[in-house]
């Protein structure tokens, strides 16, 4: 398998998208960022990181109903593939073991 | 109303927003800047939501939002573009067998073509590299009522017309006199005995040949002078600077030394003109002599001549029979009139019906026939071609049919197919070049011509074969793309498509033109054997066999052969030794003989052939009446043998003849002898009046009849005896060699006439197996009700075979006529040949019809053998 190295970004607005589940589209992904990570992110950041992911496989997306406001124009929700499940979990399983690699009295010398 | 109006955001950034944006992002990424837009403006000012607003649409302008720089029109083009190719090999691969039966037929078919047309292309090209190509013209005599070898026109002309043409004609520049005779030529020891030109000072100023040592205008200013080509002088001198190196040149005049006075480059393979060396003919004092002659006797030399620029070459042709009956003259020894005429140097290589004509010859008649298969092959596989890809095309109604419900206008589908079908013949063609560079040399040492293929500095071969792929494409397309893109998208999706393929009308129609074809050649091919077998088999009337002829070109050895003869003798091995002018397989010498010694009455063209004592025994020519000569005898010098054509033709039987005489001039000749006729020529001839003579001090062959047994070692004692008394090379062969010699030309016309057969039958089979198992694949459903109604194999497998069947009948009814014309005019080429049976054109047919029944038969078994149930399951 083709190791993907997710970036510090890419990884926070993978992990936005599954906070949200059914309801990450790209104003609520940017709120819940900037709410939980005080943060500020731009949309336009925001969006290149989304189609790259999407490009990639990591996250599928579908267009929600249209209504009234926003113009009428419809929301599109991000999901996460199976496979950008399997690369979060993975990510998080290598810093844990970063983590747990780190004897105890090097932390606590500091 | 301004509420709202304020409340929208900038015009002009969501303007250039939705301009920038990729359209497949455009509708949730303007949802959701307005999202914001108004969340900003509830929440805060509508000013800082503006120039959130702003700021946001400026920071969406980067790569991964902004749409691709190609619009979207263009890139649907691609796309279909794309498609197209992806559909078409998909269905390439997906039909294997169709496909590679498709492109391959195709592609043998044009390479055979390719392959003709250098040929042709070679044998039209001769002589055109001289700078006054036009301008050349070659004199030749017909000698009216001298039939000599089957013609009465002869290449030869007396020494002095050069030179009085010339001074006396007004169109004509300059003319000389040519001569082709072998000598044997030593150099440094070493001895070579070839054959050149003898010529005069002019010929370098008619024929521009490159000197690449020397000067073509000074060459010939000393009599004893000779020019020898690059490769020549590397053979003579191992080096190509010769000049002013001497030559000792070896003739009936006995040996002279020559000086090198010219080197010029090697011949083109298409000049007509093939020589390695030039000697001055002023060093020949027989046409010294001739020169001085005020009435032309003797034709011995060719007369070429440069006409003057914008010269008329009929005022030319009236002039040169003037200037021709002024110094003939009254000559009562002149048995035949003479008439003179002009010929450009453009027809020479083709010109065969002329006697002792000079230069390299090719075959008008094998070019025709040549050009003929080449075309036939085409058509063939052309006819293959789109028969197949008709076939193959309405398999895809479906395909047709949903990409009309997509959106395809009608222009778009005939594009694609014809473009479909222009790239599927425009790879036949590319294997076909592949193909014909590789097969060219080979096919070029059967027809002795170095052939070449060279697509860049050929200016008509790329032209013609895009054309021609361009036609066959679009030809092929054509038809399938307009008759598919008229269906009707509802049918053909429903799945009618079967019902709607035409009813192979065209198709049908083009396989008969491939089995008439086909059968045509087959029948030529067994024919033209037959014909080959006939003469090989014939009885010529003369032992070919286990005869070991020896060229005698030296003087010296013909003087003191009698020796040499009683040493040869000596040996068990060999039986019986004769010299001959002439070998009984080719008389090359006639005389006008008369049965009056006044010479008015019963002239007739004698064959004659100077003989020794032995002839008739070493060759086993039989005897019809009379005896043959005697040693005993010292008349025999006068007396002849004749053959039984001379003593029909001189109204005598065998018996008759003997003792009777006729008269050469004023020589009267008796007969002591009749042979029975042989064939003295080849089969093309017929045998003619022939005379033997007694002569032994002049002969061109020895010929001995040797034992089968060690013929190497027997080779081996003739040449050591041979060479005693000769500074000539050793040559030597066998008397059937140069048999199958005189058949050469015909031989290689059967195989390449053979192998052609062969392609185009191939061809035409792998077109009807082609089309046989797409429609018994098109009818298995047919078959599989019928035989669930109780069908045997046998009625399905002749049900499927009959149509096929009857295209070969109608094709095999058609060919007779033709391949029995054709056929009739080459038979009339041989003056012994065998009849057209009935037989030989019935195997053809049945040659025809077993192949085709393999064919569609294999495909139809099939189809039988299959369980209904699965045919009529599919879908």
């Amino acid at each position: 398998m083709g190791k993907y190295h997710l970036g510090e970004f890419e990884e926070i607005v993978l992990l936005t998208v599954a906070i949200l589940k059914d309801e990450a589209y790209g104003i609520a992904i940017i709120d819940e960022m900037e709410s939980r990570l005080k943060r500020s992110v731009s949309i336009g950041a925001l969006q290149t990181v989304l189609r790259r992911l999407e490009k990639k496989g990591f996250l599928e997306s579908k267009f929600g109903e249209a209504t009234k406001v926003r113009g009428g124009k419809r929301k599109r929700y991000f999901s996460l593939t199976a496979y950008g499940k399997k690369v979060l979990t993975e990510t998080k399983e290598q810093r844990m073991g970063l983590w747990n690699a780190i004897p105890e009295f090097a932390f606590s010398r500091i | 109303m301004p509420q709202e109006n304020l409340n929208k955001p900038p015009e002009s950034f969501l303007r250039f927003f939705r301009w920038y944006c990729h359209p497949d992002y455009l509708e949730d990424l303007e949802g959701d800047l307005l999202e914001r837009f108004e969340r900003n403006a509830d929440r805060n000012s509508i000013r800082s939501a503006k120039t959130g607003f702003v700021k946001d649409v400026i920071k969406l302008f980067r790569p991964g939002i902004i749409r691709p720089l190609y619009s979207n029109q263009q890139l649907n083009d691609l796309g279909m573009l794309k498609n197209y190719i992806t559909i078409a090999t998909r269905n390439l691969l997906k039909q294997k067998l169709y496909s590679s039966i498709n492109i391959g037929g195709l592609a043998v078919g044009l390479s055979c073509f390719i392959m003709i047309f250098i040929y042709v292309q070679h044998e039209l090209s001769f002589d055109n590299f001289y700078s006054h190509k036009d301008n050349i013209y070659r004199i030749y005599q017909r000698q009216l009522g001298n039939m000599y070898q089957g013609t009465d026109y002869f290449a030869v002309t007396p020494a002095g017309l050069a030179s009085t043409f010339t001074a006396e004609s007004s169109e004509v520049e300059n003319a000389t006199s040519v001569v082709q005779r072998p000598v044997l030529l030593t150099a440094d020891e070493a001895s070579f005995f070839e054959s050149g030109l003898w010529t005069d000072k002019e010929f370098f100023n008619i024929f521009d040949y490159e000197f690449i040592k020397g000067n073509a205008r000074k060459a010939f200013e000393q009599p004893m002078a000779i020019v020898v080509t690059e490769s020549f002088a590397t053979k003579l001198f191992s080096e190509t600077n010769a000049l002013g190196r001497s030559i000792v040149v070896s003739s009936h005049y006995g040996d002279h030394e020559y000086n090198v006075t010219g080197v010029i480059k090697d011949l083109p393979s298409n000049s007509s003109l093939q020589f390695t060396y030039v000697l001055n003919l002023a060093s020949d004092p027989q046409y010294l002599k001739s020169l001085k002659n005020t009435v032309w006797r003797n034709s011995n030399y060719q007369t070429f001549c440069l006409l003057k620029p914008k010269a008329d070459p009929t005022a030319l042709q009236d002039q040169l029979s003037d200037i021709t009956r002024k110094y003939e003259g009254e000559n009562e020894n002149e048995p035949a009139e003479k008439a003179y005429y002009i010929q450009p140097l453009s027809e020479l290589h083709l010109e065969s019906n002329i006697n002792f004509d000079i230069g390299l010859k090719g075959n008008v008649h094998y070019l025709m026939l040549f050009s003929g298969i080449a075309i036939i092959v085409l058509i063939l596989a052309c006819v293959n071609y789109m028969n197949l890809a008709i076939a193959r095309s309405i398999q895809r109604a479906k395909e047709v049919g949903l990409r009309k419900v997509i959106g395809a206008i009608r222009r778009q589908l005939i594009a694609q197919f014809l473009g479909e079908s222009v790239f599927i013949a425009l790879m036949a063609l590319v294997i076909a070049i592949a193909l014909s560079y590789w097969l060219l040399p080979y096919f070029g040492l059967i027809i002795e011509r170095p052939l070449r293929l060279d697509l860049v500095d050929n200016p008509l071969l790329l032209p013609i074969l895009s054309g021609l792929i361009l036609f066959v494409g679009l030809f092929s397309g054509s038809y399938p793309s307009i008759f598919m893109s008229s269906l009707k998208p509802v049918n053909t999706l429903k799945g009618q498509s079967t019902h709607l393929s035409p009813k192979m009308k065209l198709q049908s129609i083009l396989i008969v033109v491939q089995y008439t074809a086909s059968i045509v050649l087959i029948i030529s091919s067994l024919v033209i054997y037959l014909q080959f077998d006939f003469i090989q088999n014939k009885e010529l009337g003369y032992n070919k066999d286990h005869i070991i002829v020896v060229n005698t070109r030296s003087a010296e050895l013909r003087k003191n052969f009698d020796p040499v003869k009683n040493e040869l003798l000596k040996q068990s091995s060999i039986l019986s030794v004769s010299t001959s002018n002439f070998l009984p397989s080719n008389i090359g010498s006639s005389t006008t003989v008369y049965s009056t010694p006044d010479n008015v009455e019963a002239e007739i063209t004698m064959y004659n052939n100077s003989v020794d004592y032995d002839y008739l025994k070493t060759f086993g020519i039989e005897l019809a009446a009379g005896r043959d000569f005697s040693l005993d005898l010292d008349s025999d010098r006068s007396n002849v043998i004749i053959n039984e054509t001379a003593a029909k033709t001189l109204g005598w039987t065998p018996a008759e003849a003997i003792g009777e005489q006729f008269f050469q001039g004023q020589n009267p000749r008796i007969v002591v002898g009749v042979v029975k006729d042989f064939h003295m020529f080849s089969m093309h001839l017929a045998i003619q009046p022939l005379m033997l003579t007694l002569r032994r001090d002049y002969f061109s062959y020895a010929s001995m009849k040797v034992s089968p047994n060690s013929i190497q070692s027997t080779i081996l004692s003739i040449e050591e005896a041979i060479q005693q008394h000769s500074k000539h090379p050793f040559e030597f062969q066998f008397m059937d060699d140069e048999f199958d010699r005189l058949y050469k030309a015909d031989i290689k016309l059967g195989k390449i006439f053979g192998t052609f057969t062969v392609i185009s039958v191939l061809i035409a089979s792998l077109g009807l197996f082609g089309l046989a198992a797409y429609t018994t694949k098109q009818r298995t459903k047919e078959m599989g009700i019928r035989k669930i109604l109780g069908a045997s194999v046998r009625t399905i497998v002749s049900l499927a075979s009959q149509d096929f069947l009857k295209m070969v009948i109608i094709g095999f009814i058609l060919s007779i006529p033709i391949a029995w014309f054709l056929m009739d005019i080459w038979l009339q080429d041989y003056a012994y040949h065998i009849g057209l049976e009935w037989w030989v054109f019935a195997v053809s047919g049945l040659i025809a019809a077993i192949l085709s029944l393999l064919t569609v038969g294999s495909q139809s078994i099939k189809v039988s053998l299959e369980n209904p149930v699965n045919t009529l399951r599919s879908a």
